[in-house]
């Protein structure tokens, strides 16, 4: 049966990668692959420091490294490292693996009950083994309405309980309540926690699931719980190196506020002397470091402060590139992705705030026609932006089942112009600013365009989008916010525009989250309210097809509808930068957050060439 | 009449040009010249055109459309799209800088430095490059996306000039009115009538709800951008009228008023506890964490400015106000009956400025140099303004790009040292530590 | 003197219950759902059903006491607006304004405490941050150290460097040093901290030009080797202050030059130096025993300013350089709209520089008796 992955969104950049991109080589080199092994090479600077450390460039600080309560992405990449999953993401093939399982679970005929079996070796630190009882006191533990943890709950809703073997200690099956797709995957972003570590008077064991899920159960009634979980969601254990606790090969030593977290490799961990290479800790340290200052990030990589990053904006990247110390010393690996880059517009404004700006696709057509994606790719990616493919309609020109008649949308001012001309946009007063009459007032065409302020690549494109539409008569405000106020904004439909990115996988995809009108009702991920029945029908449709030649067609379809549409403007498949130090070998850049697996960087020893 | 022409002389004091050395004149003079006339100097619409007889002014009109005749017939042109150099015409006249603050230029991009070769679109094949003509080279070297940055230097001069000259504007009338009322009353001299008093204090709940929350909760208004700021300062003015009210009733002055019935009002008290906690409040972070929540643009950086700096004039105008007010001229003008009012406009406020134009000064340089930090940051203003400090950050991107971070640096730092000069030619040190 | 020191601490309470009033209004009219925020998890990439967001939603609005009305009084309808829609009868109480009492608020819980989510401000908590979930009275504890020690360092150095300088320019007002010396404090006064940052960044710690000095942070990257002393730790640290140190410094010195060199030539003009020198006393000792003596007046204010422009950091020089203080945390929380954290350091700001103001009147009632307190009659 073919794996279908759930489909990882994510609006920071994803990393998908190919080939190694060199300056001198052929464009037609790049070749796209969701995994790239990297050449051991021995070219670098051999005074360079010999220390098996390695230090990683973070552009944010992780907000904790609380085993369930948190939600920044800098957390999860650094989790991965101290801490262990029942299954994890097998970056080599793009699958789900067993983690602390031995085997994928078996699933019962209705899928809802899902028997899982766990490893014999995994222990703690304290040398306790790992045991179901973990588990369960994990899933309570995430499942009490007390827990810190507003933004994972829902999928913790759908379990009913969980039900250890009674003959052997090591099984455990988890009964689902309804079926869901992502009812395997889902394990794979939460660890385990020690039950005996954040739960020695054993109280959550006193409460059962069923009251757990109860709305009549009123856990802040319950001293004894109330207590556990004051003491459970305390910031010590997010934060205090002591208290931090984790199954994983590594264990932050620590954690230098606004600057640094250190992690050091466990002696005598119980995967030491494993063979399996997902299981591997070769460097003794990795230390990461957080600056969010592109400009001293720049000065960091010329003198070697700095090993990996795999967040640099394009800006840094190309003049690193350029820079001959850099370029002996790190690989420089740019890759094409799946992900791709949008502006998408507010269909459907229900907050009184908001104009109905875009309800017209005329509109949006013409803003599309405005819209200079060619000098976007320009200035973002300079001299490499002749590798940078235009996206034309919501799945990836890379893919089969992209749509190919279906033409991108060329820069033409003057065709935007008439055509806004023909939906009643003319500038009566003479200021300068297109105006309408809607709903009895006059409305200036005015919109508020909502970016990220995380990388000065999104402020270069919107400054270039902006003067562009000025170009036809539209006022663009420009809007620079932080990534938990763009999520507000545009799961609110609080906005006019947005500039933002999407990541994808290589494998078929989903179109629910992003296309169907009810995520747009639930404040989902459907930010532009696209939309109607026979588009959600044929999302369901699309979702349940096998035959992937009909399957094809049906894709097909669907993007002409959205072509037809334009909810979104579609700029272009977005492009990831790596730089890793050459002092490291063993090095392969995955499509899959977080790129790296920093942990199976093996020291290249200098004298041995 | 008598008024403007006072308010003149206190602009006139206030600066004091005339004494000022020769170049603090001349510069001076640039700086505001350029403020003035910068779309004059820089502008990518061609200032004055002749086409087919008839002249036009594109540079100057407002519209997103230019009407212009071509072989008889009107066409419609995008004022900001159209190349100007391609239409035929008789005549053309371009600013000297040819360029808009932050227009793009997608051949000269990626900083291109003053002295680098800058290049253009040759007319015949496509895709070929010429050298730029000096009359459109970028002097002073471009941005990443090709801005021009002579032409951002102009720009954000206008740019900081105004917020400095207006937000210290707003200061200066509210320190002025505020500090005059607290050190010419003093503790003792304001009295109100009691009952005056008591009947506005209850005013306050029906008026508060009759146009704040009733409106809100049970009228269905219309929500658009632009009604409800303007909307919600007449509901201001409207509230304040009403409380007001009750002082200015006829009622009270029937009865003679006696002592019992009046109550004195330590105004000056009341005003320097409040001065004092306005104090306390940090000023930088107030300014940083408003700008960033209000709507960005030089008009509220320039309300919020003002507003949080008169503390420092109404402080100096009352301590003025106090020392003049026992000398020898005041106590003959109380004698010869003069109202409360003329004694404060026309004896004690031009004595008090000569004073108070040294605070004034510093705070215009305090603004200018609060408003440099702030874009810096990236605050307040939208990021496709251009103002010295965006430009400077823009800079840090890239310290190759020197140009960005030493121009604007030079041009701040040049006003700034002038305007500590003509504040104070002896010392040009403020008293309290701006940013 | 005992009567005016009683007026002022009187007078300091209503005004610290201004301030603390000031704060929680400012941020609580500022935008933005903090429970919304809260549930942003940037990687909740799963699919949330609409029923368990309004459920969380409700729920997390009830714990954070965001449901109860925001201050003990307030202005409405007779009855409650939602009541009144269902019992139509009732329409005309809606038309009545009324004044309402709420025992329980927001103001109550953020300022008292409740004893559950809370345990307010008097009692030093502010809250947990949205962002971090970390309790910012810790948050604070955790960024203040380089803060306070950058505001401590540079102006003790900024006194060292500037006392000889005024001491000099009273004592030779036309000499060329004064004149020299004095020009060049008001062009570097003149310069824009952010500006001079920059450059010097640009020319000493450019691999490209000079690189005499690490470009970020305070130490080196991933703490320090282990079992090393404590002064190899300072000679470590070293490099990552000097050009911070530079950027603070320089812009105080003219400001504090010029004050050294009033008092002092203020001093000097009077009487009892004339009579010093008339006496025979050597010039070092009358500058050293009198004149000196009376610069203290102006410290203690240049002082009392030191711990609030800690705490409010320097928010320009701390993003410049990535230091861990709380400048950056400040900008940081503006750009997350982080309001518990900016409320925090808002109020504790402005309750160090009251306390600041007061002690420094304390001080110069005590210090220099010619201040007089019986307050002049203005008629």
């Amino acid at each position: 049966m073919p794996k279908v992955s759930p489909l990882f969104l994510f609006l920071i950049i994803l990393h998908f990668s190919c080939k190694e991109v060199d300056k001198k080589q052929p464009a037609n080199s790049l070749n796209l692959s969701p995994v790239i092994h990297l050449q051991d090479t021995s070219g670098f600077d051999p005074n360079w420091s010999k220390s098996n450390t390695i230090v990683s460039h973070l552009n944010a600080e992780p907000d904790n490294l609380h085993p369930s309560n948190g939600g920044s992405s800098p957390r999860s990449e650094i989790l991965i490292q101290t801490q262990a999953f029942l299954l994890i993401t097998d970056f080599e093939n793009q699958t789900i693996a067993p983690g602390l399982v031995t085997a994928l679970p078996t699933i019962s005929s209705d899928g809802l009950s899902l028997s899982y079996t766990l490893r014999e070796d995994p222990q703690w630190d304290n040398g306790e083994r790992l045991t179901v009882q973990d588990v369960i006191f994990t899933a309570k533990a995430q499942k009490c309405e007390l827990t810190n943890n507003p933004s994972v709950k829902a999928y913790w809703k759908n379990i009913q309980t969980i039900l250890p073997d009674d003959k052997d200690p090591q099984k455990f099956t988890m009964i689902m309540k309804e079926n869901n797709i992502q009812n395997m995957s889902f394990v794979t972003s939460f660890c385990i926690m020690q039950r005996s570590f954040h739960d020695p008077d054993n109280i959550l064991n006193k409460y059962s699931f069923e009251q757990l899920d109860d709305s009549n159960f009123h856990a802040e009634n319950e001293k004894e719980l109330l207590q556990w979980a004051q003491n459970f969601n305390d910031d010590k254990y997010g934060r205090t190196p002591e208290y931090l606790n984790g199954l994983g090969p590594y264990k932050v030593s620590n954690w230098e506020t606004g600057q640094s977290v250190t992690l050091i490799k466990k002696k005598n961990h119980w995967t030491s002397n494993s063979s399996e290479s997902r299981l591997s800790a070769l460097p003794d340290k990795i230390i990461y470091k957080v600056n969010k200052d592109e400009n001293s990030v720049q000065l960091e990589f010329k003198t070697q402060t700095l090993d990996v990053s795999t967040n640099l904006s394009m800006g840094t990247f190309t003049a690193l590139a350029s820079n001959p110390a850099v370029s002996t010393n790190y690989h420089h690996v740019l890759s094409l992705t799946y992900n791709y880059t949008f502006l998408c517009f507010n269909e459907k404004p229900e907050s009184p705030k908001r104009q109905k700006l875009f309800t017209d696709k005329q509109v949006r057509r013409a803003f599309a026609l405005l819209t200079p994606v060619e000098n976007l790719t320009r200035v973002v990616y300079k001299e490499y932006s002749t590798f940078c493919k235009r996206m034309i309609s919501n799945v990836s020109p890379l893919k089969p089942e992209f749509n190919s008649s279906l033409d991108a949308i060329k820069l033409d001012i003057d065709s935007a112009a008439k055509l806004l001309h023909e939906a009643g946009w003319r500038d009566t007063d003479a200021d300068g600013i297109l105006d309408k009459q809607i709903d009895g007032s006059v409305i200036p065409f005015k919109v508020e365009l909502a970016y990220l302020n995380s990388s000065p690549d999104w402020k270069d494109m919107a400054m270039l989008i902006s003067e562009s539409y000025a170009k036809a008569g539209i006022k663009t405000d420009l809007l620079p916010v932080d990534l938990r106020v763009f999520l507000e904004k545009a799961r609110q439909h609080d906005f006019d525009m947005i500039l933002g990115s999407w990541g994808g996988t290589p494998f078929p995809e989903d179109f629910t989250q992003l296309w169907h009108s009810k995520s747009w009702l639930n404040n989902g991920s459907n930010y532009s309210g696209f939309g109607n029945a026979e588009s959600d029908a044929l999302i369901d449709s699309i979702k349940t097809e096998i035959n992937s030649v009909s399957r094809r067609g049906m894709i097909m379809r669907f993007q002409e509808m959205i072509y037809d549409d334009q909810p979104y403007v579609f700029l272009f498949c977005s492009m990831r930068r790596n730089l890793i130090h050459k002092r490291f070998g063993n090095i392969s850049v995955f499509a899959d957050r977080p790129g790296l697996l920093l942990n199976t960087f093996r020291l290249l020893s200098t004298t041995a060439e | 009449m008598k008024i403007i022409k006072l308010a003149w002389e206190s602009v006139k004091n206030i600066f004091q040009l005339k004494k000022q050395p020769l170049w603090i004149r001349w510069v001076f003079s640039m700086y505001i010249f350029t403020a003035l006339f910068a779309p004059f100097i820089a502008n990518k619409a061609p200032l004055f055109m002749i086409k087919e007889g008839n002249w036009y002014f594109p540079a100057f009109q407002n519209s997103a459309y230019v009407i212009i005749q071509e072989n008889g017939k009107e066409i419609a042109v995008l004022k900001e799209a159209v190349n100007w150099h391609a239409i035929k015409n008789e005549f053309q006249l371009f600013a000297p800088i040819p360029y808009d603050p932050s227009s793009s230029d997608l051949i000269n991009y990626n900083y291109v430095s003053p002295f680098a070769q800058q290049y253009t679109e040759s007319e015949k094949p496509p895709s070929e490059l010429k050298p730029l003509s000096w009359r459109n080279r970028h002097w002073l070297g471009t941005t990443k996306t090709g801005a021009d940055v002579l032409a951002g230097l102009v720009h954000s001069t206008r740019l900081s000039l105004l917020i400095g000259f207006f937000s210290m504007f707003i200061a200066s009338v509210i320190g002025i009115c505020i500090g005059s009322l607290a050190g010419f009353f003093g503790d003792k001299l304001l009295k109100v009538n009691r009952r005056s008093l008591i009947l506005s204090l209850i005013l306050v709940v029906p008026a508060g709800f009759y146009i704040f929350v009733f409106p809100e909760n049970n009228l269905e208004l219309p929500e658009t951008e632009s009604i409800p700021a303007y909307f919600s300062f007449l509901k201001v003015l409207l509230f304040l009228f009403i409380i007001a009210l009750p002082f200015t009733m006829k009622i009270n002055k029937s009865k003679k008023d006696s002592p019992q019935t009046l109550w004195t009002i330590p105004i000056d008290s009341f005003i320097s506890r409040g001065i004092e906690l306005f104090v306390s409040v940090p000023r930088l972070i107030l300014i940083i964490t408003l700008a960033a929540i209000s709507r960005p643009s030089a008009m509220s950086l320039v309300l919020i400015l003002g507003f949080t700096a008169w503390t420092s004039i109404a402080r100096m105008v009352r301590a003025e106000f106090i020392r003049l007010k026992n000398m020898g001229f005041m106590e003959s003008a109380i004698s010869l009956g003069l109202s409360n009012f003329r004694q404060i406009i026309y004896h004690l406020l031009p004595n008090a400025i000569v004073t108070v134009r040294v605070g004034i000064i510093f705070g215009i340089a305090g603004a200018i140099l609060t408003e440099a930090g702030l874009s810096f940051l990236g605050i307040g203003l939208y990021p496709d303004t251009v103002s010295w400090g965006s430009m400077m950050a823009a800079g840090r991107e890239q310290f190759s790009a020197w140009w960005l971070i030493i121009f604007p640096g030079i041009s701040i730092a040049i006003l700034l040292i002038m305007l500590n000069r003509i504040a104070d030619e002896n010392h040009y040190v403020p008293q309290e530590k701006p940013l | 003197m005992r009567r005016y020191l009683l007026k002022r601490i009187i007078f300091f309470v209503p005004t610290l219950f201004l301030l603390v009033l000031l704060s929680f209004t400012l941020f609580r009219l500022a935008p933005g759902n903090p429970v919304d925020r809260m549930m942003m998890g940037s990687n909740s990439q799963y699919y949330q059903d609409a029923g368990e967001w309004s459920d969380q939603r409700s729920y997390w609005n009830h714990r954070l006491g965001l449901d109860l009305p925001v201050f003990y009084l307030s202005i409405g309808s007779w009855e409650d607006n939602s009541l009144s829609r269902e019992t139509a009868e009732d329409t005309w109480k809606k038309f009545i304004p009324f004044l309402h009492f709420h025992p329980n608020n927001q103001f109550h819980r953020w300022f008292l405490g409740d004893n559950l989510s809370s345990r307010g401000i008097i009692r030093g908590d502010f809250g947990i941050s949205y962002t971090s979930g970390q309790r910012v009275s810790e948050l604070i504890a955790s960024r203040i150290g380089w803060s306070l020690f950058f505001a401590l360092f540079s102006i003790l150095l900024a006194y060292l460097i500037s006392l000889p300088i005024g001491l000099h320019a009273a004592q030779h007002p036309s000499s060329l040093f004064t004149k020299v010396s004095s020009t060049s404090l008001i062009i570097l006064f003149s310069l824009p901290v952010f500006w001079s940052a920059t450059v010097l960044l640009m020319l000493f710690a450019n691999p490209d030009i000079f690189y005499f000095f690490p470009a970020s942070g305070v130490q080196p990257t991933g703490g320090f080797p282990d079992g090393i002393t404590w002064i190899q730790k300072i000679r470590m640290t070293l490099p990552y202050l000097v050009i911070p140190t530079i950027c603070y410094t320089y812009s105080s010195l003219a400001f504090l030059s010029r004050i050294f060199r009033v008092t002092i030539s203020e001093v000097l003009k009077q009487d009892f130096i004339k009579t010093a020198r008339a006496k025979g006393l050597s010039e070092k000792v009358v500058i050293g025993k009198h004149a000196f003596r009376n610069t203290f007046l102006p410290v203690i204010t240049v002082f009392s300013s030191v711990f609030p422009s800690a705490i409010g950091g320097s928010v320009l020089l701390e993003t410049i350089f990535s230091i861990p203080g709380m400048g950056l945390t400040i900008y940081q929380s503006i750009d997350a709209k982080d309001y518990p954290v900016l409320t925090a350091v808002f109020f504790l700001t402005g309750l160090i520089t009251m306390a600041g103001f007061l002690l420094s009147d304390v001080m110069y009632a005590m210090a220099d008796p010619r201040i007089s307190f019986s307050k002049k009659q203005v008629s």
